[in-house]
């Protein structure tokens, strides 16, 4: 959790310097998965990707309903 | 050029999409990232806005740039998903398969999302990545956990929303009673 005090420090930058914390911090998650045997993480991204797939159902069905 | 495989493989896909002068906007996890707190996404999401003749463009730019467009989308055939039409084409980097999924706008909101999409860095591009407002309420439809985090972060991070919007559209999208949980709506004033 981040502190409150890093949450101001980071509203207050701008949207290209925010995103640089996003890929520090993706790239960071990325080293470590990588660190994994290759096949675990091919389970970890598809299990990641089932779920999301499952999210675009349940988001795209709701839609569907309100045209 | 970022080293993470997946930043790459959604920034070469709005490359050929721009290409071809679509309309687009991400979405998803990357959209989210763009409006909330960092973490870590692998899900390249992207609302296109494309007839069935741009489409098979955009395939054949994909092949040439070098994705993997399975067959049977280039025959027409599109994965359907809640009776909308979605594509995934696929990229191998870094000894692993990355799809980007195109989402077809249909629907009105979809359509309004698009049209309100707006410009944010993505790795050093400048992108059109969808409107956090639209972002909150396509979380508050999925509502899983991490949904209604990223709409937390989304909400800490973005000062300053466009709250009739998303009166307007959790109306008609069925959805005020979770809007109210992140907003609740003041009282009437006295008088």
């Amino acid at each position: 959790m981040l502190s409150d005090a890093k949450i101001e420090a980071y509203r207050k930058m701008s949207q290209p310097e925010r995103w640089r914390e996003v890929e520090a911090l993706m790239t960071y998650a990325w080293n470590q998965l990588k660190q994994l045997p290759h096949d675990e993480v091919v389970r970890r991204l598809a299990r990641d990707k089932k779920e999301h797939d499952d999210a675009d159902e349940i988001i795209l069905a709701h839609l569907r309903r309100f045209p | 050029m970022t080293d993470l495989p997946i930043e790459r493989v959604l920034l070469e896909s709005i490359d050929q999409i721009e290409r071809l002068g679509i309309d687009y906007a991400v979405m998803g996890g990357f959209a989210a990232r763009a409006w909330g707190l960092p973490r870590p996404t692998f899900d390249a999401d992207i609302a296109i806005a494309a007839d069935p003749e741009t489409l098979q463009r955009l395939f054949a730019a994909f092949e040439e740039a070098g994705f993997d467009v399975p067959p049977e989308h280039k025959t027409g055939f599109l994965d359907n998903v809640g009776g909308f039409q979605k594509a995934s084409v696929n990229r191998f980097a870094d000894q692993h398969v990355w799809s980007t999924d195109l989402f077809l706008v249909q629907g009105a909101f979809l359509r309004s999302a698009l049209d309100r999409a707006r410009n944010a860095s993505i790795g050093y591009q400048q992108v059109r990545v969808m409107a956090p407002e639209d972002l909150i309420l396509l979380k508050l439809i999925a509502s899983r956990r991490k949904d209604l985090a990223d709409i937390e972060e989304i909400v800490t991070i973005c000062q300053s929303l466009d709250m009739p919007y998303l009166r307007q559209w959790a109306s008609k999208l069925g959805i005020t009673d979770r809007l109210v949980q992140f907003f609740p709506t003041p009282p009437p004033s006295d008088g």
